[in-house]
């Protein structure tokens, strides 16, 4: 996988070093340097990069305020020298922000988050798109599909579907990566050892999702996300 | 004032008050008796000047406490008002074989004379406390002044040693990147950021310094900011210095030429900064000129701050001697900054 990216600063050295790093990195494909937004807005809205590295410290305008009329597929990562902007970047779901001098290493670890996420979205895209995910179980691959699912319980290192058939399928895979790949809102997380499949709950009673016999508890941690579910597919 | 001044005017004051009764005693004769009776009146009233002097002002008047410092006066005065009358109805029956004078004295008489005597120590109580007063008062303006001084003093060097903390740390971050790009450059670079801190450490601590020193940092200076621009910036600086020896404030002209590069430079637009130092037989100008890129309404964050402290030090240590012209030309492309020292 290859991303495409841009780099945004005023001061050329800083950008001569942003472009240094990016021609070392073999997962990324220099698009362009400006060092002005102004002059990087026209290209960008026309040709959308998918990783952008933004000066947050210029004049005219601001790494923030750019980053607030970016297109949503193109990700971010700040660079700055001051931390207090750290912050900020957070606000507008940046993937990282570099502090200034930024070494090679820095900058990896934030190129790497980056091509997670974006390996990460695509996963989740294509789940979304087929309705099914290939699971390792007993060393072969198993199907299952979205639809199919009631919840999903955690055991230690492994996870086990519960399908509307009552058949069960296991596979080893932690909760929480298997969490981040399913669709969301339609899966929900209700508690450390459970996802549930939101669309097939039929009964809530005391506020534990029952299914048959089956009691799936909603723990505090959890609580918020479903709650909000619930409400708003509650019939007042 | 000093002490034995002070003691000495105390007694030269006493020593007159004591003498006056003489003055008067020349009707009924001088005799020692006379005199030492007489005497009453002027001791009564040094006792009152100095119960305010010493106790009653610092004690009751100044703390604050009028009401006591007014009640315990009055008893005071009226007591030895009534007491000096009676001692000297006294005294002249007692010293004065022939009858007092002709003139019979009444009551009315006798209150009058309580009254005058009353008026007259409660001068002395107010005498007493109007020098207690100006003594404090002159010495808290002493202490005054002094602090002022020592202020301006710490502000003057406080001033002096503001030379941007962001700068210095732009400058290491693009020495930094300098070194993956080009090295010489860099090389070069971390020469000048030296030369820099040399002068604000050892030199930028005396009040003043010699104006090559001060050229030789404004190059420094100059052409660290130059490794932060592009191309399209026309970064000069020109000295015409025919007195490099001079002696001048210290990094007086280094906010102006941050504040050119601040607000003079646009991304987008072609910029300049142009820098100019001349000195002839009595004055040193500081000229700098910049293209007018104005900051846009919402991007005014520390507007200001370093033109005030360019404002203050010169009112600090050229107060009188400088003249200080900027602002815009008159076609609004150009900012002209330029100070005129007088030396």
């Amino acid at each position: 996988m290859i991303l495409t990216c841009a780099i945004i600063d005023d001061e050329p050295l800083a950008a001569g070093l942003l472009e240094n790093y990016v021609k070392k990195t073999p997962y990324l494909n220099l698009r362009g340097t400006y060092n002005s937004a102004i002059l990087a807005m026209r290209d960008l809205r026309e040709n959308p990069v998918q990783l952008l590295f933004l000066d947050i410290q210029m004049p005219e305008l601001s790494g923030i305020e750019f980053a607030k009329i970016l297109s949503k597929d193109t990700k971010v990562i700040f660079t700055t020298a001051f931390s207090q902007y750290a912050v900020d970047g957070y606000k507008v779901n940046a993937v990282d922000y570099l502090l200034k001098p930024i070494s090679y290493e820095d900058f990896l670890k934030s190129t790497d988050k980056a091509l997670e996420r974006f390996a990460l979205s695509m996963k989740q895209d294509i789940y979304q798109r087929d309705r099914f995910m290939l699971v390792k179980s007993d060393y072969k691959l198993q199907r299952v599909c979205l639809d199919d699912v009631l919840y999903i319980e955690g055991l230690k290192d492994y996870v086990r579907f519960y399908m509307k058939d009552g058949e069960t399928v296991m596979s080893l895979m932690s909760m929480k990566k298997l969490d981040e790949y399913l669709p969301k809102p339609e899966f929900l997380r209700t508690h450390r050892s459970f996802i549930v499949h939101m669309t097939e709950v039929r009964l809530v009673d005391r506020f534990r999702i029952v299914f048959d016999e089956v009691f799936i508890p909603i723990s505090e941690n959890y609580k918020e996300d479903v709650q909000t579910y619930f409400d708003q597919h509650t019939l007042v | 004032m000093n002490k034995k001044l002070t003691i000495f005017l105390h007694l030269a004051f006493w020593g007159y008050m004591f003498l006056s009764p003489l003055t008067y005693m020349r009707g009924t004769g001088i005799t020692l008796v006379n005199y030492l009776s007489n005497c009453v009146a002027p001791l009564l009233m040094m006792i009152v000047f100095y119960l305010n002097f010493l106790w009653l002002t610092p004690r009751y008047f100044v703390s604050g406490k009028h009401r006591y410092y007014i009640l315990i006066n009055l008893i005071l005065v009226t007591l030895f008002g009534i007491a000096q009358n009676y001692w000297m109805n006294y005294a002249h029956e007692l010293f004065y074989s022939v009858p007092p004078p002709p003139r019979q004295f009444t009551f009315i008489d006798f209150i009058f004379f309580v009254l005058r005597d009353i008026i007259n120590l409660a001068i002395f109580a107010m005498m007493a406390t109007a020098l207690v007063l100006a003594f404090r008062w002159q010495h808290n303006e002493d202490a005054r002044l002094e602090a002022e001084a020592a202020r301006s003093e710490a502000e003057l060097k406080n001033l002096r040693s503001q030379v941007n903390p962001h700068f210095l740390l732009n400058t290491l971050n693009n020495i930094y990147a300098l070194t993956a790009i080009d090295q010489s450059r860099a090389q070069e670079a971390v020469l000048q950021l030296s030369q820099l801190l040399r002068h604000i450490l050892y030199d930028n601590q005396e009040a003043e310094v010699a104006l090559k020193d001060e050229i030789k940092f404004m190059e420094s200076y100059i052409n660290l900011m130059k490794i932060r621009l592009s191309g399209n910036v026309d970064v000069r600086f020109d000295s015409r210095v025919t007195r490099p020896d001079l002696r001048v404030a210290p990094l007086l002209a280094v906010s102006l030429v941050e504040n050119a590069f601040k607000h003079g430079i646009s991304p987008t637009e072609p910029s300049f900064v142009h820098v100019l130092l001349s000195t002839d037989e009595n004055q040193m100008i500081c000229q700098i000129e910049n293209s007018n890129h104005p900051k846009t309404e919402e991007d005014r964050s520390g507007h200001g701050v370093g033109l005030e402290q360019v404002q203050r030090r010169l009112d600090l240590s050229y107060a009188g001697r400088y003249e200080w012209e900027k602002g815009p030309t008159a076609d609004g492309k150009r900012y002209i900054s330029k100070i005129i020292l007088h030396i």
